[in-house]
């Protein structure tokens, strides 16, 4: 309580001196300390305060309910406010969100929402499944699931035509203490399968359309337990159905959606080894002494490392920072019997006695992400407060003093929350160690020319279609660095563009002999009478400067020529972080044709300039031009 | 009173964004003209949450004053309650 009370007095006194980052980032400590109403109201107020001088991620959401969700609002907006986003809610009027969204001119469009959450619940839409199931006949039995499912349809599909928000919809809630008793499970028509039933065709609604995704609001429901959750007083009077205690955990799961809709999330994790990975201190304690295996103390750890895979297996990089004599960790990475994690799982590893902050900028250096894509798991307070202090970019993941909690902690962070996973994803933890390898080789190679010979890279670039539609508005969202125009497109607005007649969007995939890259490009491309614009050229970081930009623009030459145009040009539009692609235009000979408000134009003359493939990649396109 | 009191000042400030002097005893729902329903709602559910009370819907429509709230959650034992 002193720490909490320590949190509060540091705020107020970085706000007075006006340190607004130091202030922002004790209010972030404070309610990782505290999450509750009183701390909520505070946060807000204080980040009042100092918004103008500490910029978040601005998102519009409109919360449509069938219940009282008023005080959610403010804690919702404190965990966005930590989470580095600014949110600006719509709440709907109570039980209308029918309305709301079938009337066009509702005040759920004029507000714009960037996200729409409908949150009903099954006493709501469906009263005859939450009390009285048992005097229900079968055909009114079945008339409440079409009702119902077709209810939700018209909701979701109105709402998909008039707009490109992204949707976010509950599913039902089954009760604590069926009509039927224990039979309930056994019965053919149980009241908890009728709602199971009601649930599995709203996933099929939401997977049937883009943009659409299920808060599974029964499974939040279980898992802090059903007659726990409900406050039934306070729902017959104010219409509140959840309970005090229980508002929190409601909020933090509606942030697990908004972080990565809004794009706060993070690519790689970087965990430290002693005392995290296993208990004790591997240069002192040695591979007998340190805990880990499938007994208490030591199956804390390796839970956690049970964790750290799954995350690996969902895509995200994994890297090491640890104090340590590099020897005495990678015995215990290679060869302690209790660890599930190992080398071959690491993309970049920092052994060393080094400051933790110099090695986490050159992990992300290394494995060419900014540093702001980094999360960083150390159970030592001290360093966890180092790394929030000097490199306040990076997230600093909370951790419990009990190991016992360290996994359920790192399942509880939004930040590798992903609302969908390609393939690609999938196989993202071991592109990265195939990258360790291809670094190993080009330091092997004589030349450069030797090392991009020897790589045997492939280039497919082909019109997106129904498979690669995900990845391609993924990248478009995510590609920060190599990105001329960072232009952030949605699913729905990528599938417009693929039908349009004036558009086209390609995906650029790249192999080379360690493995399939995967899709890690994209080219929109729209023709005009004379011109061949690129509205987006984007390449993910791990396969640029190989002559794959060369190839793909190679292309785009060869494409404007068939189509009898007589230029090909395209805007570079400078962020903080696209400086990759800055010279790319140039050192293909385009020429600045125009300047504005920061970006030029820049364009090759096709009648007297050309840009061929390098020799040392295969292309193949959609379009049959081929180059050997 | 004396140790519940301060604790609904911290209280009364966060949710009406005001500083803990502002707030006595006497402060109630006729002279805060912020405290509405809604605030009144989410009043109660802070009270729920930092001293681990139940309150019913009778209980709700009398806490209409700093003084009947101090009274009440005395009354409630929760004077040694301390915050987790």
């Amino acid at each position: 309580m002193a720490y909490e009370q320590d949190f509060r007095q540091l705020s107020a006194q970085y706000l007075a001196q006006g340190q607004w980052d130091m202030a922002y980032g004790t209010l972030v400590d404070l309610w990782y300390q505290q999450p509750s109403l009183a701390t909520a109201h505070y946060v807000l107020a204080s980040y009042e305060r100092l918004r103008q001088h500490v910029p978040l991620t601005p998102c519009r959401l409109a919360l449509l309910r069938s219940f009282t969700v008023e005080p959610l609002v403010p804690l919702l907006q404190a965990a966005a406010c930590a989470h580095g986003i600014a949110l600006e809610v719509y709440v709907g009027a109570f039980n209308t969100y029918a309305q709301d969204i079938l009337d066009p001119a509702s005040a759920l469009y004029r507000f714009a929402p960037d996200v729409v959450l409908l949150a009903v619940q099954t006493r709501d839409i469906v009263p005859e499944f939450w009390s009285g199931y048992t005097e229900l006949t079968a055909e009114a039995h079945d008339a409440a699931i079409s009702r119902t499912v077709d209810s939700l349809h018209t909701c979701i599909t109105t709402l998909r035509s008039r707009s490109q928000a992204h949707l976010v919809v509950h599913t039902l809630e089954t009760p604590a203490l069926p009509s039927q008793g224990i039979f309930d499970q056994q019965s053919s028509n149980g009241q908890v399968g009728a709602i199971h039933e009601i649930n599995a065709a709203l996933r099929q609604l939401a997977n049937q359309q883009r943009g659409v995704y299920v808060l599974d609001y029964d499974a939040v429901v279980a898992r802090y337990g059903r007659i726990h959750w409900y406050d039934e007083r306070k729902w017959l009077t104010t219409r509140l159905p959840i309970s005090a205690d229980c508002l929190v955990p409601m909020a933090q799961e509606w942030l697990r959606f908004l972080a990565p809709l809004t794009g706060r999330v993070c690519k790689a994790l970087v965990v430290d080894l002693d005392n995290t990975l296993w208990g004790g201190v591997i240069g002192e304690d040695g591979m007998e002494g340190i805990q880990l295996g499938l007994e208490y103390p030591g199956a804390a750890y390796q839970a956690l490392q049970r964790v750290i895979l799954d995350l690996y297996q969902r895509g995200i990089i994994l890297a090491t920072c640890s104090k340590n004599n590099f020897d005495d960790a990678m015995e215990a990475l290679e060869g302690h019997p209790g660890m599930l994690l190992r080398p071959q799982h690491f993309a970049a590893w920092r052994i060393n006695w080094q400051d933790k902050v110099q090695n986490l900028r050159e992990i992300a250096a290394e494995l060419n992400i900014g540093i702001d894509a980094l999360a960083f798991l150390d159970d030592n307070p001290v360093e966890r407060a180092h790394i929030r202090a000097d490199l306040p970019e990076v997230t600093v993941l909370p951790l419990p003093d009990d190991p016992m909690g360290y996994a359920a902690a790192l399942q509880a962070t939004p930040v590798f929350e992903r609302l969908v996973l390609s393939d690609e994803d999938r196989e993202r933890g071991r592109y990265y160690a195939e990258q360790r390898q291809r670094v190993e080789l080009e330091q092997q190679a004589t030349s450069l020319e030797d090392f991009y010979a020897s790589l045997k890279q492939e280039v497919e670039i082909k019109l997106v279609d129904a498979a690669s539609l995900t990845r391609v508005a993924q990248l478009t969202q995510k590609t920060n660095q190599f990105n001329t125009t960072t232009h952030r497109y949605s699913e729905q607005q990528i599938s417009a563009m693929a039908e349009s007649p004036e558009w086209d969007v390609y995906s650029v995939r790249v192999r080379d002999r360690f493995g399939d890259n995967g899709i890690v490009g994209v080219v929109i491309v729209h023709d005009g009478e004379d011109a061949s614009d690129i509205d987006t050229f984007l390449l993910s970081c791990r396969v640029i400067s190989r002559g794959v930009e060369t190839s793909i623009l190679s292309f785009l030459v060869e494409r404007a020529r068939t189509r009898q145009l007589r230029q090909v040009q395209g805007w570079f539009l400078p962020t903080k972080k696209n400086a990759p692609a800055r010279d790319c235009y140039a050192e293909h000979h385009l020429k600045a044709l125009a300047e504005q408000d920061g970006g030029t134009l820049w364009a090759l003359d096709l009648v007297t300039q050309d840009i061929s493939c390098p020799p040392w990649i295969r292309l193949t396109t959609c379009e049959g031009v081929l180059s050997q | 009173m004396t140790t519940v009191l301060p604790r609904l000042q911290r209280l009364f400030a966060d949710l009406f964004a005001c500083s803990e002097g502002d707030i006595t005893l006497t402060t109630s729902a006729e002279t805060l003209p912020e405290w509405d329903s809604l605030k009144h709602l989410q009043l109660m559910l802070m009270l729920e949450e930092e001293f681990h009370v139940q309150v019913s819907p009778e209980t709700m429509e009398q806490l209409t004053s700093v003084e009947r709230i101090a009274t009440w959650l005395e009354e409630q034992d929760v004077s040694t309650g301390t915050r987790t």
